[in-house]
Order: structure tokens, then C-alpha cells, then sequence
């Protein structure tokens, strides 16, 4: 009864909305498809016309250098002195700029080599000769051109047929700058070109599935289009600021002497083999930089979780003023880094530093925390420390809370005192907890970058000691430009938090029980 | 082990819990808490474990005062109702635990831990982790952790209240069945009260924090004390029908009336319920002069050899069994007579038993 009245509910409905929908992503399909094809297509034009324009002009540059050298060179041997020498390169230079002209023109209509030679051998001949002031000396070069001026032009010939191979759209490609007119068209007319293939294609698809159903089966693809409708700016969203940065900086990383003008100089391993091996003779600074990182992750994260479970746990006791303890505790998330950072100066500071003042308390001698290179590594840890608490705390008192109270109660009743229940309780069933704050801890230790900057005023510890691996990176970005190289760091500090959080997950596997 | 509670008393703030409640517990007997939710049958029992400390009133183990004992010194065995078992732990784990904390050596743990999961038939599943168990498998596990340190007093709270129907039945004659077999005095608190008609020895019944009634399950049903007593056990519920004494007669207040023959065993002018269970009615032999109740059947359902049939009386409503044999039909006037079982007379105000 009920499904038949839903039945007759659901008919009475036209169900135009779904066909009409495959007609709109058809269509729009293939406006898009044909748009960024258009443009691909169009960009690619561009580049051939740069890549034939840079040819040419390059071309053009060889026939007047080589020209010029040619002629110098064939009458080097006449016993000529300075002056008169200059006198030749002025004559010479001073044809250069018609000539400029003539060669690019018999460039552009493609006119044979040898004849473009001839003509440039011809003419700095000629220009050669007439600044010579000297009456005998110029009989004598004008001889010697005569002989030559054959075989200079066929051996410029041959040179500018062998430059002729080794040029390239996609060296053209590479050395496009970025304020070049058109340049996204130009540096990225493949991609266009695939994704305007793509879109036709899917409005072809979709064309031919609609064409050839019926009209119940044309509103299902266009309530299965639908959802995908809703996703599209979500995932446009990720792809365009998510997805691309992180493809860009794996391609980035293999693009040699990348420059922030969008040039690079080839593709291959250089920027790795900078990273990992350095300038021979001088420190790898990216060693350094992992060898501390390493040793910051390896102290900060045990500590400071030991640390955070004990407080998590006293903080989750009953006890007075907790409010006051809670506060204090999470004090640190609430304060920027660097305004903190400046304060723990101070507190390290050698002459006026609180800590050197308890120090001196208990009779000990000052330490130089901050200036001293032996100490840098103990500063990064306090301060990491610190700084890490309050998270994993609250990511622990909320593990914690989520124990019942009746597994207290039992192991209470059978006599289990308060360190036992800490050990064979409360850590056990805090474990999934304490497995999501080391990977997170670990990877925010990996990346510890703002600490360094803020504790040594700006620079990677007092003697350049205390490059960390993200250190490394900004510097390698903002102080060198070196944006391969600095994306290469990158790629390799990612595979080691990879490695590290697999290495955590599998070790911690067992940390599971619901 | 005997447990005596004298004058039991426990006030959280303004709320009170538990109220003067004295009771004496046998050796060996398995006895229910049962009453209402918030009756402080709970509070009852964590004052017993020690859980929570008692405001006044004094607790003997034995005889020997174990009020101020903090609840490690007490022996007693405590299972939840959501069980609480460890779930990083195995079976074997679980069970040991208890022993592992009173520094029992290792071998001693395991034979003892086997002998326990052999009385709650979990012998084959040792090595499993909780949540590999079903429900009614975790609460044998969880019997068999509290009983492992051989405790004085078992203490089960609710631990039927998890499970699905049937396992509900299965688990209470289990709970039954090892408490006859280790004889341990064990305290059940339920608020179910078949659950406790059926497993018990003696039920002890509260109600906002007072003591009702303790007695053996058919007394409670049969003798209770007071009105609510007499509502809160049995099903269907006890029919009340809300009138006067006059005479000998019970009178509502439409006019019916009942002729109870009380011979002036309750005030006349009294008002009170006539409460009367649903097996406590028969059709009225030719005979028969006192006791006659002149209803109309409003509806008929079969159960088996009998039916359950809805009448009404002087304008109530109430459940009636009746043997099938008189094929009743809706419409039909009947007239009932009283068993002597199963008829009482309540104050109307205090809920105090006239007869």
C-alpha cells in the first residue's frame, strides 16, 4: 500500500532534471575541452615561433662571430701590428649592423648556408680592409682575402650546419622566463593539450552512452553525474593547492639550477648529488642538518612524551586547583613561537638568564647556552620540549578520559596499588594515544625549523652548528635561490618521516585493542 | 561468610542514598539487592566493597568490623556490569591479574587461573583477548577474575544487564550454578525482578534508599510486606482495585462491592486498595457467597491452558488468568470469587498490609 503510494509519488514527478544534466556537461565538456585545447595548441605555436626566432637569432649570432673570427684568423699571419689590427676590428664592427640585417633576412627565407656565408665572408672582407690606412698592407690582405675567401665561406657554411642539430623545443622550453607573454600557454601548452583531449573525450563518451539510450537510462547517468557535480570544487580545491604544489616540488627537484623565473638548465640527479654530497672541502650543510635533526627527533619526542604522559596523568587526578595546572600547562599552545622563543633567550641568556641564575643557586658555574656550540643542541632540546607539551598533553588527557573508571575500580578492589595500575593499566589502554603523539610528535620534531631561527637571533646556531633539515631547505630557498636544490632536501626529508612513521606504525601495531 | 550492615547510611550532599538499612546476610547464600533504579541497591554494594566510604551505620565480615578497611583488605570479588576486562590482556591474563597482585608465583597463577576458567567453561578460549569473546563469555571471564583470589564475598552488579534475552537466562543459572559449586556468599544487585526470583535465596528490596523487605523470593511474592513490595514483584502486576472497608465489605467508590468477611479484622471507613494478583481469581462456584466480584470481559487472550483474560470491576480495568475451559468471549458478565492466596488489603496512603 505504502509502496505503491510512493511509487505513484515518484511518477507523477518529471525526471527531466537528469537528462538535461548529461546535455550541460557535454556541452561543457567540449567547450572546455576545445577552449584548453585551443590554448595548448596555441602556446605550443608560440614556443615553435620562439624556438624558430631564437634559432634564427642565434644563427645570425654565428655567422657574424664566426664570420668575423674567420676573417681575423686568415689574416692573422701578415705580420700586422696593433694599430692596424684595430684598424680591422673597427672596419669589421663597423659593417656588423647591416649585416645583421641582411643575415637575418636571408635567415628568414631560408636561404641556403653557403650563401649566407659567402655573403658575411664578402662583407667583413670588405669592411676589413677599408679602415686599413696602409696602402701596401692592404694590397697584401686583399690578396690573401681573395685566396681564402672561398674556403672561409664554405668552412662558416659547414659550422652553421652543425650547430643546426642540437636545437631543441624543449630547451627553448626551459629557458623560458616567466615575464615572457604567454608563458603558462607556452610552459605548459602539454598538459592543456592532454586535459583538452581528455574533456573531448568524456564529451564524446557521454555523447555516444546518451545517443544511444533510452530516456530513463539518460536521468541514472545524470544522477550519478550529480554527486560528482558537488566534488568537483572540493577536489578542483586540493588539486590546484594540494596536489600541484606537491608534483611541482618532485618535479622541481630534478630540474637543475631551477631559478625562481622559471629556468632551469636540464633535467637529472644534480640537485640529490648537491644535496647529499656538498662542495668538496667545505661542510655538507645538509648533513649537518640531518645528523641534528635526527638527534633533536631522537630526544625530544621520548622525553617529551614521558614527560606529558606523567603530567596528563597527574592532571587527570582529582586535585586541587587543577584549573590553575591546566592552564599553565597549555600556556605554551596559546603563545607564538617566536615571542616565546625570544623570551627563552633570556632565560638562557649567559650573564642575566634565569637559568644560569638557579645554576649559580646550587653552585654551579654559569653556562653560555646560547653561544656556545657544545650547548646549542641541549637549548634546541628544552625549548622542544616546551613547546610540545600542551598539545600532547591534551591529546593524552583526552586518552586518559577515555579509560573507565571501573577498570580502577576492580584493579583497586583486588589490591593493585597506584604504580601498578599506572603500569599495567593506564599506560596499556593509553597506548593508541601514546602512538598517535609520537608520530605526530615525531613529525613536527622533523620539521623543526621556527626554533632554531628564533633561539640563535636568525642564524643556524652560533657557529653555523645547528642547521636543521627544514633550515637547510629555507636557506638553500631564500638565502641561495637554489629552489632545486631546496626541493630536493625536501623530497629527501619526506621519505624519512615516511620511513620514520612506518617504521613507528609497524613497531606500534600491536598498540590496538577495539 | 555472614555479613551484617547495622544501620547503613549514606548521604552524597543533599542526596540520600541509603538510609538506616540493616540487614543480615547467611554463609553461602546468594542474595539479591533488588528495587527500583536509584534505590541505592548500588550504593549499598560499593559501601560494601569500600569503594565508597559510609556515612554511618557499621559493616561486619564475619563478625569482625571492616567499616574503616580500605577495600583491598576486605576479600572481595567485584564483577560490573560492563564487565571491566582488561582488553590489552588475554583471558589467561585477565584472570591471573588478581594473583599477579597479591604476588602469587607464576605457576600457581596459571593452575589456579585454569581451574577457574574450568568452573566458568571458558577452559578453550585462555589465550583469546576480550574482544574476540561474546558478551556472556566475558562475563564468565569476569566471574572467573573475581573468584580466582578466592574472595569472602562475591559482589555482582547488574551483570546480567548487557546481555540479550536469552543469554540473560543461560548466564543466570550459570551465576546460579557456580555459586552452589564454590558457595561463596554472593550479593546480586538487579533491578529485575524475575532475575532475582529466580536465582535467589533471599531478596532483600529497596526502595529510596530503605529497606523493604528481606526474605526468601516466594514470602516477598507471597506475604509482601507493604504496597510497593506487592507492585514491584510479579507479572503481570498485582491488580489494585482503590476503595473503602465498609463492615465486612471492601466498597468502591462506583459502588462495587466485595464481601471479604473481614469480621472486623480492619477498621470500618478505612480507605485502602484491594490488591489481588492475576492467578488469584476463579469463576465463582454456584456455592460460593463471599468474595463474589461481578465483572464484564473487555478482552480474551489464549496462553496455552490458560487465558489471560482483561475485565473490569466497578469501572477497573484488570488482568485475570482463567482456565480456557469457559470459553469467554468480550461482553460477557461473569462473576469471580477470590483465591485465598494472592488477595491483600493496602492502606490507601501509607501502603501499610491490612490483610
Amino acid at each position: 500500500m505504502q509502496g505503491n503510494q510512493a511509487a505513484a509519488r515518484k511518477a507523477a514527478i518529471p525526471r527531466r532534471a537528469g537528462p538535461r544534466r548529461v546535455v550541460v556537461h557535454i556541452v561543457l565538456f567540449a567547450l572546455l575541452g576545445a577552449l584548453c585545447l585551443g590554448l595548448g595548441i596555441l602556446g605550443r605555436q608560440k614556443l615553435d615561433g620562439k624556438t624558430m626566432a631564437m634559432e634564427h637569432a642565434q644563427r645570425v649570432d654565428l655567422f657574424l662571430n664566426n664570420g668575423t673570427a674567420a676573417v681575423k684568423e686568415a689574416l692573422s699571419g701578415q705580420g700586422m701590428d696593433s694599430a692596424a689590427l684595430r684598424q680591422l676590428d673597427t672596419g669589421m664592427s663597423s659593417k656588423k649592423r647591416g649585416l645583421k640585417d641582411t643575415v637575418s633576412r636571408m635567415v628568414e627565407e631560408d636561404l641556403m648556408d653557403g650563401e649566407i656565408a659567402k655573403t658575411v665572408i664578402a662583407t667583413f672582407s670588405e669592411g676589413a680592409l677599408n679602415r686599413v690606412g696602409d696602402e701596401a698592407l692592404r694590397l697584401q690582405l686583399q690578396t690573401v682575402l681573395d685566396q681564402e675567401q672561398a674556403g672561409l665561406a664554405e668552412a662558416l657554411a659547414l659550422e652553421a650546419e652543425q650547430f643546426e642539430a642540437g636545437f631543441t623545443i624543449a630547451r627553448v622550453r626551459m629557458n623560458l622566463a616567466v615575464t615572457e607573454p604567454y608563458y603558462p600557454l607556452m610552459y605548459y601548452y602539454m598538459p592543456l593539450i592532454a586535459l583538452g583531449a581528455f574533456l573531448l573525450l568524456m564529451a564524446a563518451v557521454l555523447l555516444s552512452i546518451f545517443l544511444r539510450s533510452d530516456p530513463e537510462r539518460r536521468a541514472q547517468l545524470g544522477n550519478r553525474l550529480e554527486p560528482m557535480d558537488y566534488l568537483l570544487p572540493f577536489f578542483i580545491g586540493v588539486a590546484l593547492f594540494t596536489l600541484y604544489p606537491i608534483i611541482r616540488v618532485v618535479i622541481m627537484s630534478f630540474q637543475e639550477r631551477y631559478r625562481l623565473e622559471g629556468s632551469f638548465t636540464g633535467w637529472g640527479l644534480g640537485n640529490y648529488e648537491y644535496v647529499i654530497k656538498g662542495v668538496p672541502g667545505t661542510t655538507n650543510y645538509f648533513l649537518q642538518g640531518l645528523s641534528n635533526t635526527l638527534l633533536y627527533v631522537l630526544f625530544t619526542v621520548p622525553i617529551g612524551t614521558v614527560l606529558a604522559i606523567v603530567i596528563a596523568y597527574l592532571l587527570n587526578q582529582k586535585l586541587r586547583f587543577s584549573a590553575l595546572f591546566q592552564t599553565t600547562y597549555f600556556l605554551p599552545m596559546v603563545t607564538s613561537v617566536t615571542a616565546v622563543g625570544l623570551v627563552w633567550r633570556w632565560i638562557f641568556n649567559r650573564n642575566f638568564g634565569v637559568l644560569n641564575a638557579i645554576l649559580h643557586f646550587f653552585g654551579m658555574s654559569p653556562v653560555d647556552w646560547l653561544h656556545q656550540a657544545s650547548n646549542s643542541m641541549t637549548v634546541m632540546v628544552i625549548f622542544g620540549v616546551w613547546s610540545s607539551l600542551p598539545f600532547t598533553i591534551i591529546l593524552l588527557l583526552s586518552g586518559l578520559q577515555n579509560i573507565d573508571d571501573t577498570f580502577y575500580t576492580v584493579a583497586r578492589v583486588d589490591g593493585a596499588r597506584a604504580f601498578r595500575i599506572f603500569r599495567r593499566i593506564t599506560v596499556p589502554l593509553l597506548a593508541p594515544t601514546i602512538s598517535l603523539v609520537l608520530i605526530i610528535n615525531s613529525i613536527s620534531a622533523f620539521k623543526v625549523f621556527t626554533d632554531v631561527k628564533v633561539l640563535f637571533g636568525g642564524y643556524p646556531g652560533p657557529v653555523l652548528n645547528m642547521y636543521t633539515m627544514v633550515y637547510y631547505i629555507y636557506d638553500m630557498m631564500y638565502e641561495y635561490r637554489e629552489l632545486g636544490r631546496a626541493a630536493a632536501a625536501a623530497i629527501i626529508l619526506f621519505v624519512f618521516i615516511f620511513f620514520f612513521t612506518m617504521l613507528q606504525r609497524f613497531i606500534q601495531r600491536k598498540w590496538k585493542y577495539d | 561468610m555472614q555479613v551484617i550492615m547495622e544501620g547503613l547510611t549514606k548521604h552524597f550532599g543533599q542526596t540520600r542514598a541509603v538510609q538506616d538499612f540493616s540487614v543480615t546476610l547467611n554463609d553461602g547464600e546468594l542474595v539479591c539487592l533488588l528495587g527500583p533504579s536509584g534505590c541505592g541497591k548500588s550504593t549499598v554494594l560499593n559501601m560494601l566493597s569500600g569503594i565508597v566510604p559510609v556515612t554511618a551505620g557499621k559493616i561486619f565480615f564475619d563478625g569482625e568490623d571492616v567499616t574503616k578497611l580500605p577495600p583491598e583488605q576486605r576479600g572481595i570479588g567485584l564483577v560490573f556490569q560492563n564487565y571491566a576486562l582488561y582488553p590489552h590482556m588475554t583471558v589467561m591474563g585477565n584472570i591471573t591479574f588478581p594473583l599477579e597482585i597479591q604476588k602469587v608465583p607464576p605457576k600457581e597463577r596459571e593452575r589456579r587461573a585454569r581451574e577457574m576458567a574450568e568452573l566458568v567453561h571458558m577452559g578453550g578460549l585462555l589465550s583469546r583477548k576480550p574482544k574476540e569473546l561474546s558478551g556472556g563469555q566475558q562475563q564468565r571471564v569476569a566471574i572467573a577474575r573475581a573468584l580466582v583470589k578466592q574472595p569472602r564475598l562475591l559482589l555482582l552488579d547488574e551483570p546480567l544487564s548487557n546481555l540479550d534475552a536469552r543469554l540473560r537466562l543461560e548466564m543466570r543459572e550459570e551465576i546460579r550454578r557456580i555459586q552452589q559449586e564454590t558457595r561463596v556468599t554472593t550479593i546480586f544487585v538487579t533491578h529485575d525482578q524475575e532475575e532475582a526470583m529466580s536465582i535467589s535465596d533471599h531478596i532483600v528490596l529497596m526502595k529510596d534508599g530503605f529497606l523493604q523487605q528481606h526474605d526468601a523470593p516466594q514470602q516477598l511474592y507471597n506475604q509482601p510486606v507493604n504496597q510497593f513490595v506487592a507492585d514491584f514483584l510479579g507479572n503481570p502486576p498485582i491488580n489494585n482495585f482503590p476503595g473503602r472497608v465498609v463492615g465486612d465489605d471492601f466498597v468502591m467508590d462506583s459502588g462495587a462491592r466485595v464481601n471479604l468477611d473481614l469480621k472486623g479484622k480492619v477498621k470500618d471507613g478505612v480507605a485502602v486498595n484491594l490488591s489481588v494478583r492475576a492467578e488469584s481469581f476463579v469463576m465463582a462456584a454456584p456455592e460460593d457467597t463471599t468474595a463474589l466480584m461481578a465483572c464484564t470481559v473487555e478482552s480474551v487472550y489464549q496462553m496455552g491452558k490458560e487465558e489471560m483474560a482483561i475485565l473490569s470491576f466497578g469501572g477497573v480495568p484488570f488482568r485475570a488468568y482463567l482456565a480456557s475451559e469457559y470459553g469467554l468471549k468480550q461482553g460477557d458478565q461473569v462473576t469471580l470469587s477470590l483465591k485465598d492466596r494472592g488477595v491483600f488489603l493496602f492502606d490507601l496512603s501509607t501502603g501499610e498490609r491490612y490483610l
